[in-house]
């Protein structure tokens, strides 16, 4: 459990092992910004209390929270070029994504932009004389002025006249008397300093406009709204990521109580830093590009996952992007394998297909199977939706819409009957099938799509091909049915909200 | 040495990862090699609900192999029909062609006719030969009477996925007879093993599951002998779970019968390797 803290935990080696450029741009923002968090924001609470001598202002804590704040600035960089230029991050990133990066940078940004401000004030330079210099003898403070001008970079309103002799040098005395035992060289500040240099063109206006005051205000309000935002967003991950390895680490020793099972599936939810690793080796990826469904992408399917459960009560919307996102989930593991969190996705995706079956809204087959076709042809959409956008130079249905297919070559021989499997079932009892395939084939050859679009042998063929195999006219019946499955998948998915109007109210259903 | 792209499908790693260590396994042992890559879904159980996702998902696939300028080759009948299905239909459609690498230029990808398409038996039979074969094996599985069941989407449509004879296959039981075992004539070999429909209507993929394992049994089969994944499942876990009282004829994977023919270890041939049943469609039965 120990080496897993460490190797999971602080070097993150299952990141390492999915994604090296992920894992140095994690890195960097973790051993950047946490130490940053644990001895500078709790500085009173931890760091004082650790070291007698500590102060902001001294070495080595002015030099390390310069070297911390540049590791997380490139972390920071590295997250946010990662998310702009390559395409598959560009893909998955949302404002869930940007925003704890902007906090981050915001809070990086003020706070560099804050300690600058300090180096260049000349009021933080007064309250300090007053503060610590125990003299307000003016020719004291002028000396001492001259030397911080020089040495430490502040810019006052009326320049320091350094040059007048002996000036420089008793100011350097004072300074060794009154300031370095608690404040080192401000060039020590090696990000900020250099910042600073930037900002005393400008030094007039910002020291009489306190920008210190300002930026210090700034740097608190990104450090507290991050803080209050927390528990909400992905920056949660900081606990319940930790909690997920830990959890599945414990899932091989504990019992498979229900309620741990539970509650592993609800923290490995919530232990999700939707870093993509997981879309990106998705097995159906290309599928999803044709679909458009988002939440065919494991990334988004989990975000999806966590809203319906949250809500309690599930929308029949969300509930059947669920079922059309599992229908596509091949369950290949391979998200699973490599998710740096550590979630066992697997389990989820096996474990929700049941909930959203559970809750109403099953996978499209199954709910086909419910209803009769009249029922069906009631609950389904129009013609020509739930299908992805397509190109408009490539027949969707390739065998119905060819113009050289003549479906009154059929003759009505009965052979892909005689050859079909699940007529073979039906006869035995197995199933209900309403209309045999020669039949399909022949409410096709009367133009009535909609009707066979309905029929139960849409969805009960196996596939088997024999029907395709046998037909002496040639016919694609195993092409077509799957055709008409495409279109009834399409209708019924797009179709999901509750039928209108009265079974039966058709004039073709009726027919049959 | 014959080098092939793997491609071992989705449903392997998971649900069925013997299958997968045993077809290593029999194909080292005649000096095929296999190039690993991450591949996707070869798009066959989305066939159901788009065929443009489908095609799409195979080029991929065969994209993927064709930049390395190798023929694919892959354990499952289903991915195997799959992705003969998809070449057939892109060849003979260019603008289905050139709208599927307008995807794939995004991945810099392209399908290419031509790249072959190969399934494990066909390479053992055609490339390695029953002959060669036979003299390999060192512990005949002699007086193991064996059903082939060849499964339908590498045998249909024929014209397309181009692996034997639909209505007079030989090939499975060539290979099979190889091993030393014997062959056993049965009326539905060629028929469907119902998997398709497990997870959508299972009564129906259960109820043929039944009749084909009743067939079998009454040819007098010790062994269901099946070259396809989906098949295996059905025959394998999906049955122990809906068909517990049927234990007859075991179901077994043809590496396996091989790999046990040659010699090797049942470690070797990942033999006892966990088989887990999909999820079922959830309706009482």
């Amino acid at each position: 459990m120990l080496a897993a803290a460490v190797l999971d935990g602080l070097l993150q080696l299952r990141v390492w092992r999915t994604d090296r450029l992920g894992w140095v741009m994690h890195m960097c923002l973790f051993w950047g910004f946490l130490p940053l968090l644990v001895f500078h924001a709790l500085e009173d609470e931890i760091t004082r209390p650790l070291f007698r001598d500590y102060a902001s202002t001294l070495n080595p804590y002015q030099f390390l929270r310069n070297a911390l704040g540049l590791l997380a600035a490139i972390g920071l960089a590295l997250a946010a070029g990662r998310r702009l230029l390559a395409a598959g991050h560009r893909r998955l990133s949302g404002p869930g994504d940007w925003l704890p990066l902007a906090l981050i940078a915001l809070i990086l940004g003020s706070g560099f932009l804050l300690e600058s401000a300090k180096i260049i004030s000349e009021p933080v330079f007064d309250e300090m004389v007053a503060d610590y210099l125990g003299s307000d003898d003016p020719e004291e403070v002028a000396a001492l002025r001259a030397w911080w001008q020089e040495t430490y970079g502040v810019v006052f309103e009326t320049p320091a006249d350094s040059a007048a002799p002996g000036l420089l040098e008793a100011g350097g005395v004072l300074d060794e008397q009154s300031c370095t035992y608690c404040h080192s060289p401000t060039t020590s500040a090696f990000v900020a300093y250099p910042l600073s240099r930037g900002l005393a063109p400008f030094a007039g206006t910002l020291n009489r406009w306190r920008a210190d005051a300002w930026l210090n205000d700034l740097h608190y309000m990104a450090c507290f709204l991050l803080l209050a935002l927390a528990p909400f967003g992905k920056m949660a991950h900081l606990v319940t990521t930790p909690l997920t390895l830990f959890l599945r680490r414990c899932r091989d020793l504990a019992d498979p109580e229900p309620a741990a099972t539970a509650n592993r599936r609800a923290a490995a939810i919530e232990g999700c830093t939707h870093c993509g690793v997981c879309s990106q080796v998705c097995s159906v990826a290309p599928i999803q590009r044709v679909l458009g469904t988002p939440e065919i992408l494991p990334s988004e399917k989990l975000a999806a996952l966590g809203a319906l459960l949250r809500r309690g009560k599930p929308g029949t919307e969300a509930l059947a992007t669920l079922a059309e996102a599992n229908a596509v989930c091949t369950r290949c593991l391979r998200c699973t394998q490599v998710c740096p969190s550590g979630i066992d996705l697997q389990d989820l995706w096996l474990a929700s297909g049941g909930w959203a079956a559970g809750a109403g809204m099953p996978e499209v087959p199954v709910r086909a199977a419910g209803r009769s076709a009249v029922q069906w042809a009631d609950g389904m959409g129009p013609a020509g939706t739930g299908l992805p956008a397509g190109d408009a130079a490539v027949p969707r249905y390739p065998v119905l819409e060819n113009p050289r297919v003549q479906l009154f070559h059929c003759v009505q021989c009965t052979t892909c009957t005689g050859v079909c499997p699940v007529v073979e079932a039906h006869a035995e009892g197995a199933t209900d099938l309403d209309v045999t395939p020669q039949q399909v084939m022949n409410l096709l050859r009367l133009n009535l799509r909609e009707l066979a679009l309905g029929s139960r042998m849409v969805w009960d063929c196996v596939t088997c091909y024999q029907c395709q195999e046998h037909c002496p006219q040639g016919i694609a019946v195993a092409d077509i049915l799957y055709e008409l499955r495409n279109e009834a998948w399409a209708r019924i998915g797009a179709g999901a909200a509750p039928a209108q109007g009265p079974a039966g109210s058709r004039p073709e259903a009726s027919a049959c | 040495m014959l080098t092939f792209a793997y491609f071992p499908g989705c449903k392997i790693a998971y649900h069925l990862p013997a299958y997968d260590v045993a077809t290593r396994a029999v194909l080292a042992a005649f000096d095929i090699a296999l190039w690993d890559t991450p591949m996707n879904c070869c798009g066959y159980p989305v066939r159901h609900r788009s065929f443009e996702a489908a095609v799409f998902s195979a080029a991929w696939v065969m994209a993927l192999a064709g930049r390395r300028g190798l023929p694919l080759l892959t354990p499952c009948m289903c991915c195997y029909g799959q992705l003969k299905l998809a070449d057939h239909w892109l060849g003979k459609h260019p603008p289905l062609a050139e709208s599927v690498n307008r995807l794939l230029a995004a991945e810099d990808l392209r399908w290419e006719a031509g790249i072959g398409v190969r399934h494990l038996l066909a390479v053992l039979h055609d490339d390695i030969g029953p002959a060669a074969i036979r003299s390999r094996v060192r512990r005949p599985l002699k007086s193991l009477k064996v059903a082939a069941h060849y499964g339908c989407h590498g045998l249909r449509p024929a014209r397309v996925v181009q692996f034997d004879n639909p209505l007079a296959p030989r090939r499975f039981e060539a290979l099979i007879a190889a091993t030393g075992a014997e062959p056993v004539a049965w009326s539905e070999r060629v028929s469907c093993c119902g998997n398709p429909l497990w997870g959508k209507n299972d009564a129906l993929a259960v109820h043929m599951m039944r009749r084909r394992l009743a067939s079998a049994d009454g040819a007098g089969a010790d062994r269901l002998c099946t070259g396809c994944t989906y098949c295996h499942l059905q025959f394998a876990p999906i049955r122990r779970m809906a068909l517990p009282a049927v234990p007859r004829p075991a179901a077994v994977l043809f590496p396996h019968l091989l790999g046990e023919s040659l010699g090797l270890d049942s470690q070797v041939l990942g033999i006892g390797l966990p088989e887990r049943a999909p999820a079922s469609d959830g309706r009482k039965s």
